[in-house]
């Protein structure tokens, strides 16, 4: 493997300097006007609360390389983003509109790996262990539509780790789910992080989500769109549903960061 | 409830999927709908029975199903069928397969949007009956002048549908595989069109219930063969049971045509699948 010296140095898996977008556009999100410079570490948990149309969105679509920017510069590990970086993959909030419905749940998750250079006993060894991470190796000749909600997301997660990534980018992915399914997918999605040290930027807009998540809290905000604050959260992991949320620490950074987003 | 949910599923595609179709097609068939068109039809025989309607070219069901066994005896009916079969049939698969590559074009390049879409717009609004006497002096009066007549005039849904169903594709599903690094290529062939299928069949159909309309025009016009021809020479040679047989026969070949469609495009896993989400909702 080459070694990107200049991410030995910087330590940094995404740094995005001056990042702007000024939409022409309508739309809820078109309105939207961004500003934005900031730096997300090798192997981080950062969690992005804000508002709706504030833009959050579209800054993980800029760091993903989906979408364009008016200004500015966005590198992964050093190297500028123009297009999808290899090993940075999105996962979409709208998890039925993102699977393919007429695949079965094992064929999803080869998507990815179609194409690529992969040999087959490796592709599979790659699906199944991704199908085992999240819990679904017993659904794998299901289609999309006969899963619940929950596993529909895991499904999509899993199709995003069967390529291997060294970072996710989450765009509110249980932002449609139910409470309990949520808080699951919460600490699934937390032990992953722990076990791959994959680097992970986690929009949300729900605070509590975003302290219980996260290493870092990012507060986007204002005209354009900031970084408005910043919250490092030093609470020890495994976090625990109950336990972590009943912390001092945990209810007087929920408390900051609801005021940092004037609520 | 998860497992209520998921006992009462059928698998949307593997073995047995060709057992099921059947079956399920035929649960689909409305008894009572059929009722109501029975009774109708009954109505009608009552009418000119009792002699309520006297219209002379009013004829009773009986007579036309009779002329139509008259027609059958004779092979004339099997004839006709065959011929008009055989045009709507060859000109909707030649208007499918360009159709279809031509909608794709559309549908996945913006150039070819950009510089071709306003001559499809002025092309598919040209009323395409009224080409068929230009169409008659080009091909004279023969198979290929009714195939060139269909092949025009269906080109145009399917290919609008199919446009059309590409450009409906969720964003979420082309980001899905812009993330996933797949090449345009791939994500053509293996996400797009697959997703825009479901909207390609409703071309399709709509498609063949046009080249069955413009077999007959064709027919009646021009071609001096199939049911449109058999229609007009009844209605001349004053027939009026031959000419109700020949309209039915025309009815129920677009019907069996639909139907037809319909039970093939069910093979296809996209849109059993989508059938199947519609199902479930």
């Amino acid at each position: 493997m080459v070694v990107d010296h200049r991410a030995v140095e910087t330590g940094f898996a995404f740094e995005c300097e001056g990042v702007r977008e000024s939409f022409g556009g309508s739309g809820a999100e078109g309105r939207g006007v961004l500003d934005v410079s900031l730096e997300v570490g090798e192997g981080e948990f950062l969690t992005i609360v804000g508002g709706s149309g504030v833009g959050k969105t579209t800054l993980l679509k800029i760091l993903g390389g989906l979408a364009p920017r008016s200004a500015g510069r966005v590198s992964f590990r050093g190297r500028p983003v123009t297009s999808p970086p290899e090993g940075v993959v999105m996962v979409f909030q709208d998890y039925s509109r993102s699977l393919l419905p007429w695949r079965t749940v094992d064929h999803n998750m080869s998507l990815g790996l179609e194409g690529g250079r992969l040999a087959k006993p490796e592709r599979r060894e790659r699906i199944d262990s991704a199908l085992g991470k999240v819990g679904l190796s017993d659904s794998k000749r299901k289609y999309p539509w006969q899963l619940s909600g929950g596993m529909q997301q895991r499904l999509q997660i899993a199709r995003a780790l069967a390529v291997a990534p060294e970072a996710f980018l989450m765009d509110e992915p249980f932002g449609s789910l139910d409470a309990i399914t949520k808080a699951t997918l919460q600490d699934e999605l937390a032990r992953l992080h722990g076990e791959t040290q994959m680097t992970i930027v986690f929009v949300t807009h729900d605070v509590e989500e975003a302290v219980y998540l996260g290493d870092r809290v990012i507060v986007l905000a204002g005209k354009p769109a900031g970084v408005a604050r910043e919250f490092d959260v030093s609470l020890k992991r495994p976090r625990h549903q109950i336990t972590t949320r009943e912390q001092p620490e945990f209810l007087d950074l929920r408390h900051r960061v609801h005021l940092a987003l004037g609520q | 409830m998860e497992g209520a949910r998921q006992a009462s599923l059928r698998p949307p595609i593997g073995p047995g999927r060709g057992v099921a179709a059947v079956r399920a097609g035929l649960a689909r068939i409305n008894l009572y709908g059929l009722v109501t068109l029975l009774a109708l039809v009954g109505l009608w025989q009552l009418l000119v029975d009792t002699g309520v309607v006297t219209a002379q070219y009013i004829v009773a069901p009986t007579e036309i199903v009779s002329a139509a066994g008259d027609l059958l005896s004779t092979g004339e009916l099997q004839e006709a069928t065959v011929h008009t079969l055989s045009a709507v049939l060859i000109g909707w698969a030649i208007a499918m397969v360009a159709g279809v590559l031509l909608g794709c074009l559309f549908g996945l390049f913006r150039a070819a949007r950009t510089y071709g879409m306003s001559t499809v717009d002025l092309l598919r609004s040209l009323p395409t009956i009224a080409l068929v006497p230009p169409a008659v002096l080009v091909f004279g009066f023969s198979l290929r002048m009714e195939v060139a007549v269909i092949v025009y005039a269906t080109l145009w849904p399917i290919l609008i549908n199919t446009a059309g169903g590409i450009a409906q594709v969720p964003r979420e599903l082309h980001d899905a595989a812009r993330t996933l690094r797949l090449s345009r290529s791939r994500t053509a062939a293996s996400v797009i069109v697959p997703a825009a299928l479901p909207a390609i069949i409703v071309g399709a159909r709509l498609g063949m219930a046009v080249a069955v309309i413009l077999a007959v025009v064709a027919e009646m016009v021009g071609t001096p063969e199939g049911l449109g021809y058999g229609m007009v020479f009844a209605q001349q040679a004053i027939q009026p049971a031959d000419m109700f047989a020949c309209i039915i026969t025309i009815g129920l070949l677009g019907v069996v045509l639909n139907a037809a469609v319909v039970a093939v495009s069910r093979l296809l896993p996209a849109v059993a699948a989508a059938q199947a989400e519609r199902e479930r909702r």
